[in-house]
C-alpha cells in the first residue's frame, strides 16, 4: 500500500515537470509564429501583443521577394534526389552484406564504421577539388548530391544489414528454389518486409539532407542554382538583418511542414534510432 | 561442380549489388581522405603544382592565433554541449521513464523536436530569442523586473561561447533522451518489484539500477555528442558568423575560410586532420571516463 503511494507521487512529480517542460519548449515557437503575422511596427511596439489582424503578408514576402520559396523547392529536388539514390544504393548493397556471402563482410563493415565516424571535414576539401576539376559543380544538384550519397550510405547499409539479418534465410532460399530471380526477391518478399526499417533511415538521412551547411554552401559558392533552403535562410538573413516578422515567417515556414511530416513518421524515427543496435 | 558454378554465380550477383555503393562511398570518402592527408603536408594554392613542405602546416596551426583560437573555440563548445547534453536528455529519460503513459508520446515528440530542427533554422530562432533588443529572453527579463541579467548574450566575450555550446548540447539532447529512454525500457519490470518489496526510496531506482545499466548507452551517446559539438558549423554561423572579431570562430569555419578565403588548401587540409585526431583523441578520454563493467542481466 505504502509503496504505491510512492510509487503515484513520483508518477505526479514527473509528469508535471514533463508538461512544464514542454511549454517551455513549446513558448519560442509559439512566439515566433506570433510574431510571424506582425507588422515590423507592431513588433517593436509590444513584442508580446497578438497581431492586430492575422496577415500573411510576411509569408507572401518571403516567398516573393526572400525567394524562400525557390529555396524550399530546391531543397525539396535535393533531398528527393539524394534520398532516391541512398536508398536504392544501400538496399541492394546491404542485401548483398547480409544474404549474398560477400567475401571479407566483416571488414568491409568495419570499414564503413570507421568511416561513418571519421568528420565530413576530413574529406571534404579534396572532394570539391575533384567535382570543381571534373566540371560536376556546373550541374545543379549533382555535387551537392554526390557528397551526401557518399556520407550516408556507410551507415545506411549498417543499420539496413541488422535489418536483413534479423529475415529468416529460409524465406529467401524457398524464393530461390521457385526459380525468384535475387532482384525479384528483393522487391517482392524483401522489401514489403524491409518497409519500418527504411522509413527510419529515410528519416534519419532527411534530417541530415534537409539541414546539411556546410557542404551546400561550398558546392553553390559560385552559382545561384540549385541553392537549398539552409544557404538561402542565411542570405535571407543578410538582407533582412532584423526584421524578425519576417524572419520569424521565414522559419515557420521551414518548421510546420517538417513537424507534420515528423509527427506522422515519428513511430518509425525512434525505432530506427535505437535499432542500428550498437552497443557503447 | 554444379556447387561451385552456383557460388560463382552468387559472387557475381553479390558484387553486382555491392559495387555501386563501394563506387560512391570511395569516391567520396576514402579517396578524398587519403588526398587529405597527402594535402596537409604540402603548400597548394587550389591550382597549379602543390609543393611538398613536410609538417610546415601543422606548425603553422598552433603558431598562428586565429587556427589556434578556433581549435580551442571547438573544445570549449564541445565539452560545454557534452555536458549540457547528456545531463538533459537522461534526465528526460528519466523523467520520461516515470512520468503517466498518457502523455509520454506526445512529449516524445516534443522534447526530440530540437533535434529535428535544422542547425541553421535553429541558429536563427536563437539569434532571435536572445537579440538584445527585441528579443525574447531580454523581454522577458525586463517583465519579471530581472533587468540586470540583460546581456547581449551573442557578442560578449566568452559569455557567447558558453550560450553556443549550451544550444548545442540543447539541440543534440533529443536524440539522448530517445538512446537512453528507449534502453530503461528494455530493463527488466522485475528488477523494479523487487526494488519495491524491499522499499527502496525513490531516488534508489535510478541510482542503482538504471543508471549502472544504461551505461553502455550513455557512453556511446557521449561520443556521438562530443563529435557533433566539436564540429560546429552551421550554428555558430547562423548566430554569429563567428564574430565578433572572431570570437566565436570554430575549427571547422577556420577551415572553410583558411581554402575557400585564403586559397590556402594544403593548411586547411591539415585542420581538418588535426580535428579528426581530436575527436578521436576526445572519445579515447571519454570512454576512459565512463569505464566500467557492463551488467548483464
Amino acid at each position: 500500500m505504502n509503496t504505491r503511494k510512492k510509487g503515484q507521487s513520483v508518477t505526479w512529480v514527473t509528469t508535471i515537470i514533463l508538461l512544464a517542460s514542454m511549454a517551455l519548449y513549446i513558448t519560442p515557437l509559439l512566439f515566433a509564429l506570433n510574431t510571424s503575422f506582425k507588422t515590423s511596427q507592431e513588433f517593436y511596439q509590444n513584442i508580446w501583443s497578438l497581431p492586430s489582424t492575422v496577415n500573411f503578408s510576411n509569408y507572401i514576402e518571403a516567398f516573393q521577394v526572400g525567394k524562400i520559396g525557390t529555396y524550399l523547392m530546391n531543397s525539396i529536388i535535393l533531398s528527393a534526389l539524394s534520398l532516391i539514390s541512398i536508398q536504392i544504393l544501400a538496399l541492394t548493397a546491404s542485401y548483398a552484406l547480409s544474404r549474398l556471402h560477400v567475401p571479407y563482410t566483416e571488414v568491409i563493415l568495419l570499414l564503413f564504421i570507421l568511416i561513418q565516424i571519421l568528420p565530413t571535414e576530413s574529406m571534404i576539401i579534396p572532394l570539391y577539388v575533384t567535382v570543381s576539376r571534373i566540371g560536376l559543380l556546373n550541374i545543379p544538384f549533382a555535387s551537392t548530391v554526390l557528397g551526401y550519397v557518399g556520407w550516408s550510405l556507410p551507415g545506411t547499409i549498417i543499420i539496413m544489414k541488422n535489418y536483413f539479418d534479423t529475415i529468416p534465410i529460409e524465406l529467401l532460399e524457398s524464393a530461390r528454389i521457385d526459380g525468384s530471380s535475387e532482384l525479384r526477391t528483393l522487391l517482392s518478399i524483401i522489401l514489403p518486409l524491409m518497409r519500418g526499417p527504411m522509413v527510419a533511415c529515410l528519416m534519419l538521412n532527411y534530417t541530415y539532407v534537409w539541414g546539411e551547411l556546410m557542404w551546400a554552401q561550398i558546392t553553390t559558392l559560385l552559382t545561384d542554382k540549385g541553392i537549398p533552403i539552409t544557404v538561402g535562410l542565411l542570405n535571407f538573413q543578410g538582407t533582412y538583418a532584423t526584421n524578425w516578422p519576417l524572419l520569424t515567417a521565414a522559419i515557420c515556414m521551414i518548421l510546420i511542414p517538417l513537424f507534420m511530416v515528423f509527427t506522422l513518421t515519428q513511430k518509425h524515427v525512434i525505432a530506427g534510432l535505437t535499432a542500428g543496435g550498437i552497443k557503447g | 561442380m554444379r556447387h561451385i558454378s552456383t557460388n560463382k554465380k552468387l559472387l557475381m550477383r553479390s558484387i553486382l549489388f555491392l559495387l555501386p555503393a563501394i563506387i560512391v562511398i570511395s569516391i567520396t570518402t576514402v579517396i578524398p581522405l587519403l588526398w587529405n592527408v597527402y594535402l596537409s603536408f604540402t603548400e597548394w594554392s587550389g591550382s597549379g603544382n602543390a609543393t611538398f613542405v613536410g609538417l610546415e602546416n601543422y606548425k603553422d596551426i598552433f603558431a598562428e592565433r586565429i587556427t589556434k583560437v578556433a581549435i580551442l573555440n571547438s573544445l570549449h563548445i564541445g565539452i560545454v554541449a557534452t555536458i549540457v547534453s547528456l545531463t538533459v536528455g537522461v534526465f528526460f529519460a528519466l523523467i520520461l521513464f516515470f512520468a503517466s503513459k498518457k502523455i509520454t508520446s506526445a512529449a516524445r515528440i516534443i522534447l526530440y523536436s530540437p533535434t529535428m530542427i535544422p542547425m541553421t533554422v535553429l541558429g536563427l530562432l536563437f539569434s532571435f530569442i536572445l537579440a538584445q533588443k527585441g528579443g525574447l529572453l531580454n523581454s522577458a527579463l525586463d517583465i519579471l523586473h530581472l533587468d540586470f541579467f540583460q546581456r547581449a548574450w551573442l557578442s560578449e566575450k566568452n559569455l557567447a561561447l558558453w550560450v553556443i555550446g549550451i544550444i548545442q548540447g540543447w539541440r543534440t539532447s533529443g536524440t539522448i533522451m530517445i538512446l537512453s529512454y528507449t534502453a530503461m525500457l528494455a530493463i527488466p519490470q522485475s528488477l523494479f518489484e523487487a526494488a519495491d518489496l524491499e522499499g527502496a526510496a525513490w531516488y534508489d531506482k535510478p541510482k542503482f539500477i538504471i543508471l549502472p545499466i544504461i551505461k553502455p548507452t550513455i557512453r556511446l551517446a557521449m561520443s556521438l555528442t562530443l563529435v557533433w559539438a566539436f564540429k560546429t558549423y552551421d550554428l555558430v554561423w547562423a548566430m554569429t558568423r563567428g564574430g565578433p572579431a572572431g570570437m566565436t570562430t570554430t575549427a571547422p569555419i577556420i577551415m572553410i575560410k583558411t581554402a575557400f578565403s585564403f586559397n590556402e588548401y594544403g593548411l586547411s587540409a591539415a585542420i581538418g586532420i588535426v580535428s579528426t585526431l581530436l575527436i578521436g583523441l576526445f572519445i579515447a578520454i571519454a570512454r576512459k571516463l565512463l569505464k566500467g563493467e557492463v551488467y548483464e542481466y
